[in-house]
């Protein structure tokens, strides 16, 4: 397993290359002078200027390259042209808030459509069935912007059950000191369960919002691959022994048709951070996604710059964590 | 039983016909249909519950909710179509090419898909925003490109699977040239996956770019885009309610139908995988 470990973790590095290489390129590659757009149409050329030789744009492409490539590994994404602070810093500030609504969302949408899907594999062609697998199909309909506003209205405004916005109430972000950056976990530190719960709840609607739609679709998956599994020959043996139907379902079957589960489940990384960019625009987090979202409005290239190379970089191990989940589910693949 | 019968036995995928036919009916009528301009209105009227002088309702500036709504229609309908046509087109002929020759061309393309899958597809588009600025022209340009190398990979999967089939070898011994291999022989097999892609792609597209313009970072406030109509709403949703309840329901319809037919397709074009 070691072994192979190493092997992915060297595989990351022309990932991770080429991704510095498209951001890089981006800026260069498409037509028009950058500075243009990046300050807007009544930017004096002496400003144009002065944005030109801060992105380095006066210096040859590869002479560029190498510079930017230089800086990068130093860890080093440049300064914010708003707030002329390190973007890495601003953006490690960030950060803990986007995983945290990320893993909260894929958590709810493993646990809700593995559960969803068993339903409807095990009550095939009953009313359960139909209802999870319509409930599924609307999920991946469902526009996930118009989803958080609906959610809003009706669980904060209407019902008044949960927040609306934000990672936790004033008083209790100002009473957790920030260790990890993590406010579940800083408030647990602090020993602060009050602010713990008001923190998990202001989680759940952007949470819920961002989960439904990989939450279908694993429903989806979860189904098809419960009923190829449920069909074999060793769920019949399973049976005819007598060990309870529950056991079956579970044990042997679950354990059996999880391989394309955890495919699909890693496959929603990708839409999961897509998702969060526009949920912490709902929900108001000042996570990853917002900071881009508002880098983009204040033109400040190097900050989207830097907030893309995170973002994928997190997609990357994310992806790495999923490929390990499934060689240790399935350990044929160590092998090939 | 042709495929074509096949697809309209498929319940969802009737509904999923039904759902786009209206769809497509409300965008090319839409002038007839509406009983409003989309930017007609004034602020005197702004935020009205649904009455029978504006069935759904006013927005934000007064302007009726269901004629922006149709008028929606249209530019979600250019939107999924143009942004699905330029991925597909530049897609299939560097997929097909990428294959089908193999070589130095295939490896470096693919390794090329391969960092551009590495990014979540949202971000790479707004990274495309921005440095050529929010627009709706630019946000589908984006939504376009980012969805290229799924139908590269799609293709090229296809072609390197027949390639070397019984009936290709047989026609290049027979002296066909590359081309009318490609033609004759690739593009009929590649058709039928790249069409359930492409269905399914329509949904995608105009689900992201309705998302960039949610963000701010394609259609304007005027413009009667489905998301930006949500965007410049949500401030008095608590209020008027039925300003984000309609464009968003438009969405998920239009999707829905799509996603339907997509599946349908699926089914009706390779019955085997039909459980």
């Amino acid at each position: 397993m070691t072994r192979y470990i190493v092997q992915r973790l060297l595989l990351l590095i022309p990932t991770i290359l080429g991704i510095l290489l498209v951001t890089f390129l981006a800026l260069h590659l498409i037509p028009g002078d950058p500075t243009h757009t990046l300050l807007g149409q009544h930017a004096t050329p002496a400003a144009q200027e002065a944005l030109r030789r801060q992105l380095g744009l006066d210096q040859p492409l590869p002479v560029q390259l190498l510079r930017y490539l230089e800086t990068m590994l130093r860890l080093d994404l440049g300064d914010s042209v708003i707030t002329h602070r390190p973007i890495l810093q601003e953006l490690k500030e960030r950060m803990p808030v986007t995983i945290t609504l990320t893993l909260a969302a894929m958590l709810i949408a493993s646990a809700g459509g593995i559960l969803l899907g068993i339903l409807a594999a095990v009550r095939r062609r009953t009313w359960v069935d139909y209802f999870s697998m319509g409930l599924a199909l609307l999920g991946v309909s469902m526009p996930i912007f118009w989803l958080g506003l609906l959610l809003v209205y009706y669980f904060a405004v209407v019902l008044g059950w949960f927040e609306p916005s934000g990672i936790a109430s004033v008083q209790y972000q100002n009473q957790v000191p920030a260790v990890t950056g993590f406010f579940l976990v800083d408030a647990l530190l602090a020993g602060n369960t009050r602010a713990f719960w008001n923190g998990l709840w202001h989680l759940v609607l952007p949470a819920v919002a961002l989960g439904t739609i990989p939450m279908a679709l694993i429903a989806r998956i979860t189904r098809s691959s419960m009923l190829e599994v449920m069909g074999q020959d060793y769920i019949r043996t399973a049976r005819a022994k007598g060990v309870r139907e529950r056991v079956v379902t579970w044990r042997h079957g679950l354990k059996n048709a999880l391989l394309p589960i955890v495919t699909v489940i890693g496959l929603q990384f990708g839409a999961l951070l897509s998702g969060a960019v526009i949920t912490e625009s709902i929900f108001a987090l000042p996570g990853m996604g917002r900071y881009i979202v508002n880098a983009i409005f204040n033109r400040d290239y190097p900050a989207v710059q830097g907030a893309v190379i995170l973002f994928s970089l997190l997609f990357v191990l994310l992806n790495l964590l999923v490929d390990l989940l499934y060689s240790w589910l399935d350990p044929r693949i160590r092998y090939q | 039983m042709g495929t074509f019968r096949r697809l309209l036995r498929h319940r969802g995928a009737v509904v999923g016909l039904v759902i786009i036919g209206i769809f497509v009916f409300t965008a090319i009528f839409a002038p007839l249909l509406a009983p409003y301009g989309p930017l007609e209105g004034q602020l005197a009227d702004r935020l009205q519950p649904p009455s029978a002088q504006h069935l759904l309702g006013t927005d934000y500036a007064g302007r009726d909710l269901l004629s922006r709504i149709i008028y929606g229609a249209r530019l979600s309908l250019q939107v999924g179509l143009l942004t699905v046509g330029l991925a597909l087109s530049v897609g299939t002929l560097w997929g097909a090419f990428s294959g089908y020759a193999g070589g130095l061309f295939d490896l470096l393309s693919m390794r090329a898909v391969d960092v551009l899958l590495a990014f979540p597809s949202l971000l790479l588009a707004i990274l495309m925003i921005a440095i050529l600025g929010p627009s709706l022209t630019n946000a589908m340009l984006a939504v376009g490109i980012v969805a290229i190398p799924t139908y590269v990979r799609l293709v090229r999967s296809v072609v390197l699977s027949i390639k070397n089939q019984e009936f290709v070898l047989a026609s290049r011994a027979l002296g066909a040239s590359t081309g009318r291999i490609l033609r004759r022989h690739i593009f009929p097999n590649v058709m039928a996956p790249v069409l359930v892609q492409a269905t399914l792609g329509i949904a995608a597209a105009i689900l992201e770019t309705a998302g960039l313009s949610f963000l701010g970072l394609g259609a304007d406030a005027r413009t009667p885009e489905w998301g930006s109509m949500l965007a410049h709403n949500k401030t008095y949703f608590r209020t008027a309610p039925w300003t984000m309840t309609y464009p968003g329901l438009a969405i998920m319809l239009v999707i829905l139908g799509f996603n339907l037919l997509g599946d349908g397709l699926r089914d009706a074009l390779d019955p085997r995988l039909k459980r």
